[in-house]
């Protein structure tokens, strides 16, 4: 009955504070970490020791995780994935994920078929294909 | 303190999930006692008006065998529903307990003879933990749901592990500390033992089967289960909410608790007498005693509703609701109270006599204060004659709060008993002397007065036996 | 899943920082108590991204330290219960296997796994499909979902499926490089 235990990334229950914040997808943390590390190289002599573990696992998993490198793309991502009035979270696990077929965006993200929301198989259909032509292009 | 709504809670409880509770000594195998279902509900409606109770008295009051009792009373204390606490006292230790009970009103001072006792003897004593207890349904109600919940949603459990060896258990959460350098398998941190995953009986029921049909229909079953669980529970569910803002009642440790009830009672008891009966006198009439053991008095409108739905399973919870008694109802309800007249104490007994005559009561100021106009309005004759008996009843009530008046009072009860039909309430005074021969029993507990012989004892409870909800009424009344 | 949010935080500091290089002070030790710790709300904080407001000090009495309120933008990374994300196999045994998502650990208990895939005891443990074609060791890259998080003072720890439908393995460590 906590809070913690009604949480259902399914239905889009990951509480207020969350779903008002911005997410971001991996290539996205990518750029970020990527940007803090060279100011720590810069400034520091050893760097390797001046960075948590937190901050070095997730450099490597979002490395690895990342489905777009260059940051128009990204940008482009976001840009077709609002059409579609996402919430943020759908939008960065979409973006993470990249489904390749409507029934399978469907079970990476349910709540992206709930009821108040008319999104049609078709636009999901739509939205995967631009999606999949940026990467293609990128 | 907001008691009522703890005590339905409780109620409800235990009725949802104590109903069929079936308890047996380890070393009682033979079926010979028979089935005891349903003793744990009357155990905790008993409960509920009381605070700190001695369980002999308990066994007693409920006439169970204290054996019987004292293993319900051990499940509620492991449910986490009662505390009890465990004393060595001789006579003297009893009478804190006895003081704190006369002052706690409780009007069931039934264990006299603990006194006459020199001997030190283990006594123990439970009462209900309502803020315990709301908790721990709560948490009930929790579980089953997610149990189900989580197999029907995606078959996804928490996987749960056991140690062979020393049966501690472990969930797959803790599965970072389990791991083992030696082999492939998890390990007891406590003896090293290799852990066995607890295969849920739900989920191996599946996993054994593939079959699409065994899983649609075990699906179903779930569904249903769930949906059993928010139509049946739904009272109990709806109390919790209600309770949710109130606070819940404290009566503390043993020794608080008597230590506070002594307390009030000390400092009321100088005055008790005329002060309640006079509050009662002015017409608060119902509830004029204050009763430490059932609280306020309180007219729940809101749980009726709920009430009906449990009633027609329960109809041992028909009396639950705070009401004040119609005249139509005294009939049955003065008996009752006759019943319990023997052990009950002084004040109580004023209680009655007092509920008697509240109809009349009700009217009283306006005949008082401007008693002409009123009887200008109505059939003149009629009412002169009746405001008369009042008035002469009036008297002998007051006459018995001044000077004890221990056979005057009870006397008038008797005739309330005898005298059923409302109408023949009016000549109370004058059937008295009439009645009084016939009514035997109550001439015989008289002169026991407040000091109550075990066998009258025994007759109460015979007849209260007849059916627990007689209990309820008694208290109900008093209160 | 990954968020960049505003936090607030008091930062405490000893008075022989104080001078032209205050704010630096500040954030190096705002960056220093925050970073790479865990907590059950916000999940792991990554990196400190921004520093937006500095509120006025507080002197503690009695001991000189001045408390400064620090408004700051942080990446964090929070797991959530039903998430489906993708994690890197860690360790494989019999009991199952575990994978890592960045900053947190996940445990996929065998029952969890496809019950057509099965334990493979060696030297390179795993769980492979009776056709061989699927197989999930260390360092396999597998979609999976989150089905229950446990929080401690320094970690979240979690419980993930791969039986269900579009989850499992999305590339195997051989033909990955």
């Amino acid at each position: 009955m906590s809070a913690e235990e009604e949480e259902n990334a399914a239905e889009l229950k990951i509480g207020e504070e969350f779903l008002k914040a911005k997410c971001l997808m991996n290539c996205e943390v990518a750029r970020v970490l990527d940007h803090r590390f060279e100011i720590i190289q810069q400034t520091s002599d050893d760097p390797m020791n001046n960075i948590s573990q937190v901050f070095e696992k997730s450099m490597q998993y979002v490395k690895r995780f990342s489905r777009y490198q260059n940051p128009d793309a990204v940008n482009q991502v976001r840009e077709i994935l609002s059409r579609y009035r996402l919430a943020e979270f759908e939008l960065c696990v979409l973006g993470n994920l990249c489904p390749e077929t409507v029934e399978e965006a469907i079970a990476m993200v349910p709540s992206i078929k709930s009821k108040e929301r008319a999104i049609t198989d078709e636009m999901i259909e739509t939205m995967l294909q631009d999606l999949a032509n940026i990467k293609k292009f990128e | 303190m907001s008691l009522e709504p703890y005590r339905r809670l409780v109620k409800l409880v235990a009725r949802a999930f104590y109903d069929d509770l079936l308890l047996k000594g380890e070393n009682q195998t033979k079926t010979g006692r028979g089935d005891n279902r349903g003793m744990a509900v009357v155990v905790l409606d008993a409960l509920t008006k009381r605070e700190w109770v001695r369980e002999e008295d308990l066994a007693k009051v409920l006439k169970l065998h204290s054996k019987q009792l004292r293993r319900t009373l051990r499940h509620f204390e492991e449910e986490k529903l009662v505390s009890r606490d465990h004393r060595r006292e001789s006579a003297k230790g009893g009478k804190t307990y006895n003081a704190a009970i006369a002052a706690a009103g409780d009007g069931q001072q039934v264990v006299k003879e603990g006194e006459e006792k020199t001997k030190m003897h283990t006594h123990s004593y439970c009462c209900l933990d309502y803020s315990q207890i709301y908790d721990v349904v709560r948490y009930r109600m929790h579980r089953m749901k997610k149990k189900l919940k989580d197999e029907l949603d995606n078959r996804n459990t928490i996987q749960e592990y056991i140690c062979p060896n020393c049966e501690r258990r472990y969930s797959a959460f803790d599965a970072l500390r389990l791991i083992s350098m030696k082999d492939d398998s998890f390990h007891c941190e406590k003896c090293d033992g290799e852990l066995v995953a607890e295969s849920d009986k739900l989920a191996a029921e599946e996993m054994g089967d593939a079959d699409d049909n065994a899983r649609r229909r075990r699906r179903e079953k779930l569904k249903d289960m769930l949906q059993k669980i928010e139509v049946q529970l739904k009272p109990l569910m709806d109390q919790l909410s209600r309770v949710k803002d109130l606070p819940a009642p404290e009566f503390g440790s043993l020794q608080e608790w008597e230590a506070a009830n002594a307390k009030a009672g000390r400092a009321s008891n100088g005055d008790s007498d005329v002060g309640d009966s006079s509050k009662t006198s002015q017409g608060q009439g119902y509830g004029g005693t204050p009763m430490p053991f059932l609280g306020e008095t309180k007219v729940e409108v809101a749980l009726s509703g709920v009430e009906v739905k449990e009633e027609d399973s329960k109809p041992s919870a028909a009396n639950t609701s705070l009401k004040v008694i119609p005249p139509w109802m005294i009939k049955q309800g003065m008996k009752l109270t006759g019943e319990q007249r023997g052990e009950a104490k002084h004040e109580s007994m004023m209680d009655n006599s007092l509920e008697l005559t509240r109809p009349i009561d009700d009217k009283k100021p306006e005949v008082d204060d401007d008693e002409k106009n009123i009887q200008d309005a109505f059939v003149k004759a009629y009412y002169t004659a009746l405001a008369e008996r009042q008035r002469e009843q009036e008297g002998a009530t007051r006459e018995m709060q001044n000077e004890d008046g221990h056979n005057m009072m009870p006397s008038i009860i008797s005739n309330g008993v005898s005298a059923a039909p409302s109408d023949r309430r009016v000549g109370m005074k004058s059937k008295r002397e009439d009645d009084g021969d016939d009514d035997i029993e109550w001439e015989e507990a008289l002169p026991s007065g407040s000091t109550v012989g075990t066998t009258k004892l025994h007759d109460l409870n015979v007849q209260a036996e007849e059916s627990g909800d007689d209990e309820d009424e008694i208290d109900w009344e008093e209160g | 899943m990954f968020f960049h949010i505003e936090l607030e935080r008091n930062i405490q500091l000893h008075p022989r920082h104080f001078g032209p290089r205050l704010k630096e002070k500040l954030k190096q030790k705002l960056m220093r108590d925050v970073e790479g710790t865990c907590s059950g709300r916000h999940g792991f904080v990554v990196a400190i991204t921004h520093f937006d407001d500095f509120g006025k000090g507080l002197i503690r009495e009695g001991t000189g330290f001045v408390t400064f309120p620090v408004r700051y933008r942080c990446v964090i990374f929070r797991p959530f219960k039903n998430e489906v994300l993708e994690a890197v196999v860690t360790l494989v045994n019999k009991m199952g296997f575990f994978a890592e998502a960045g900053p947190v650990q996940i445990f996929v208990s065998n029952h969890l796994i496809p019950d057509d895939m099965e334990f493979q005891p060696g030297d390179m443990p795993n769980y492979t499909t009776s056709d061989k074609s699927v197989k999930i060791q260390k360092d396999s890259e597998v979609r999976l979902k989150i089905i229950g998080t446990r929080v401690d003072a320094t970690e979240i720890f979690c419980i993930g499926t791969i039986k269900d439908d579009f989850l499992g393995v999305i590339n195997d460590p051989g033909a990955a490089s």
